[in-house]
């Protein structure tokens, strides 16, 4: 057995099996559904092909387009809360205070809960606790909430800063202590002010992290559905129903399997392009020491 | 030598892996059906037979739920080895989509042993019998009989919408000597209730059958005029002080039976006969005598004394499988409502009414079951529709509700619903 083989059988090793599920259970679904989606399958069998006609379908869907829009408005404004509100706790936690250990673990722990529960959490939280305070201080608005667009769309604003906030903090933190110290202490010496600090040293000096933060923000925000599900189940009527919920009704409630399909592959096509991009642009601001 | 000691063992769990499918006479099968809130009674009845007939083997399995919706799992299931014997079919739509499985029980003897009526929702236009009830049931109004009898109102004169108004104003003007939060509850944020349930049950009289709402490319909605002012009725009655309408599309299912009908805080609710589990737990002394029962629903127009009853869950034979596992399912079918202990195990375990002919009603204990055989004996039912709407149509016109509270035009909902139900029957 010459060393090369060997070595390639190690890595083999290593790799293969990681490869092999991979393979079983995203690859090989990912092109059976682009096959199904071409077809008129119906979740048992499939007997005729019909071209484009499940994407012209999925297109023609209203409910599909204004659920892209909410999608897209979504992502930005919860891409913008997560990020200032991460780093935000990110720079408290950098700073010497003697807790700070123990708010690094406060300001995770949502992070480690699921989504789904957080959303029932959440969701006893705006429709039972707030109605009661309503009720004490008399303001009876208080009541309505997740009751309309604006306040349900604001809901999951808050369930999803609230549970990303942490896990960003902790990717920013990481890169605020890699920050050489020799350039902050110059910098103040110099007499920079902190928010100069700020703007001209941390932030360009943190690039690298703005650019793994900002991908999965959008990412997770993006492809959001259990937090929808628990916390506001799309409504009232469809209102709050984001893409991946469309897409599950319409594979699931409707029935329409391919249609759902055709919506999916659409979907993934978008964020591919969406994500590629950011990567690419946010590369491009890094800094190299 | 360890080398081949493991060889041997790996030799020898193989083996004995292969040997037990070769043992004779032995029959698996897998019954899959949606009742969740039961799942340790369908394993128990399971069990039952299980010690009964040696050489057949059961396992039950349960899905369902807004989570993992019974449909999903069905199907994952029958596009692998492991297909159920028995599993629930929800109408005409599901025995079109299952047609390769779904077996034709028409010249089972069992069949003319089923109530009368509960076989529509599940019998093709030929005639053929695809799928069989499992147990009786049935919504409508639900009352609080103490309430109302302290306000000085007798169940039996509500009999159309007028009386049914007027006795929601009275009880309304005395609130608080009712210990009343409001006199309804509407569960708006459920549109299982408010959609597939109630607004189905005005497709009443416009539709013969659940399977004619198959059959119909397009529906003309005739009594969903009826259907608003009774939704407006358990809206303006649902409130709290100080409260606006948008609000009810937050209430839940536990709001309207936990918390407000189980503690006397409110007086009528419209849903089934499933829950009395729910008060079994939390209030059982309603379930004592006749302290509650149903008021119809009120289809103003059509008819206003009946009851809305059908024989969910539907359960069908698959027909995919091996004579010898058919026949086995069949019989536990059949031994679940002819032997004795089954038979008392179905009725105070797991609460199901047996859809047979046959049946004692003076065994039903719970006061809503022997209400809807009251109801069925003197033939006034109406049709569970949603098991024939369009595939998928049946909780929209919930979401159309929920949208009416938001503040939405009822005439533009209800011409939503109409294109909706054109678009999806296609």
């Amino acid at each position: 057995m010459s060393k090369r083989f060997q070595e390639r059988l190690i890595s083999l090793a290593f790799v293969g099996p990681a490869v092999c599920v991979f393979i079983l259970i995203v690859l090989i679904p990912l092109l059976q559904g682009i096959f199904f989606s071409f077809t008129d399958w119906n979740g048992l069998r499939y007997s005729n092909w019909v071209g484009f006609e499940n994407y012209l379908n999925a297109l023609k869907d209203k409910e599909f387009l204004s659920a892209f829009g909410l999608t897209f408005r979504f992502s930005l404004v919860a891409i913008i809360t997560i990020n200032v509100t991460g780093l935000g706790l990110a720079l408290l936690v950098t700073r010497q205070l003697r807790i700070r250990n123990v708010l690094r673990g406060v300001f995770y722990m949502p992070n480690l809960i699921g989504g789904l529960v957080l959303g029932f959490v959440w969701n006893f939280i705006f429709t039972q606790v707030f109605p009661t305070f309503g009720r004490l201080l008399g303001v009876p608005s208080l009541s309505l909430w997740l009751t309309d667009f604006t306040t349900g769309f604001w809901g999951m604003i808050i369930l999803i800063t609230w549970q990303m906030s942490g896990y960003m903090m902790i990717i920013y933190v990481a890169a605020i202590e890699g920050i050489p110290n020799d350039l902050l202490e110059a910098a103040s010496l110099d007499g920079a002010k902190p928010w100069h600090i700020l703007t001209k040293i941390i932030i360009p000096m943190i690039a690298h992290a703005f650019t793994i933060c900002l991908f999965l923000t959008l990412l997770n925000t993006f492809k959001m559905y259990d937090q929808n599900l628990a916390l506001t189940g799309g409504g009232p009527g469809t209102v709050t129903q984001m893409v991946a919920m469309n897409i599950y009704n319409t594979a699931y409630k409707y029935e329409q399997m391919t249609v759902g399909q055709a919506k999916s592959i659409l979907f993934l096509i978008t964020v591919v392009i969406i994500t590629l991009t950011q990567v690419s642009v946010t590369k491009k601001k890094e800094v190299q020491l | 030598m360890k080398k081949l000691l493991a060889l041997l063992m790996v030799l020898m769990l193989t083996l004995s892996c292969m040997a037990v499918p070769a043992m004779a006479e032995e029959v698996t099968f897998t019954w899959l059906i949606n009742k969740v809130e039961v799942q340790n009674q369908l394993e128990q009845i399971a069990q039952m037979y299980m010690d009964t007939h040696p050489g057949v083997n059961i396992i039950t399995e349960v899905a369902g739920g807004s989570v993992e919706p019974y449909a999903t799992r069905l199907k994952a299931k029958m596009n692998s080895d492991d297909q159920p014997a028995i599993f629930v079919v929800e109408g005409p739509s599901d025995i079109e989509t299952f047609a390769d499985y779904v077996a034709d029980l028409t010249d089972e003897p069992i069949v003319d042993e089923i109530m009368a009526g509960l076989l529509d929702n599940v019998t093709t236009a030929d005639g053929r019998v695809m799928a069989l009830p499992l147990s009786v049931e049935g919504y409508g109004l639900i009352y609080n009989k103490d309430i109302l009898t302290a306000a000085g109102i007798d169940p039996a004169s509500i009999v159309d919408f007028a009386s049914l108004k007027a006795a929601a104003e009275k009880m309304d003007g005395m609130k608080a000597e009712l210990g009343l939060d409001s006199v309804f509850s509407i569960p708006a944020k459920e549109t299982w209730i408010i959609g597939s349930h109630m607004s189905t049950a005005f497709l009443n009289g416009e539709f013969a059958t659940p399977i004619a709402a198959w059959n119909s490319k397009t529906a003309e909605l005739k009594y969903f005029d009826a259907l608003k002012q009774y939704v407006d009725l358990q809206a303006d009655y649902s409130l709290r002080e100080g409260e606006t309408r948008q609000v009810l599309v937050n209430r839940t299912y536990s709001d309207q039976i936990e918390g407000g009908f189980a503690l006397g805080r409110v007086a009528l609710v419209q849903n089934g006969s499933w829950v009395a589990p729910i008060l079994a737990e939390v209030a059982p002394e309603l379930l004592e005598g006749d302290r509650i029962g149903f008021l119809p629903m009120m289809v103003e127009g059509y008819r206003t004394d009946s009851v809305v009853v059908g024989g969910t869950p539907y359960v069908a034979f698959n027909k995919a499988l091996p004579e010898n596992v058919q026949a086995a399912a069949k019989d536990f079918y059949h031994w679940m409502y002819s032997d004795e202990a089954a038979i008392e195990y179905v009725l105070n375990d797991l609460q199901f009414i047996p859809p047979f002919k046959s049946l004692d009603a003076s065994l039903v204990a719970n006061p809503l079951a022997r209400d809807l055989l009251k109801y069925m004996s003197e033939g006034k039912t109406l049709s569970m529709m949603y098991l024939g709407t369009p595939t998928g149509w049946k909780t929209f016109p919930g979401e159309k509700i929920q949208e009416y509270f938001t503040g939405r035009d009822w005439a533009e909902c209800m011409d939503e619903m109409l294109a909706k139900w054109v678009e999806l029957a296609k």
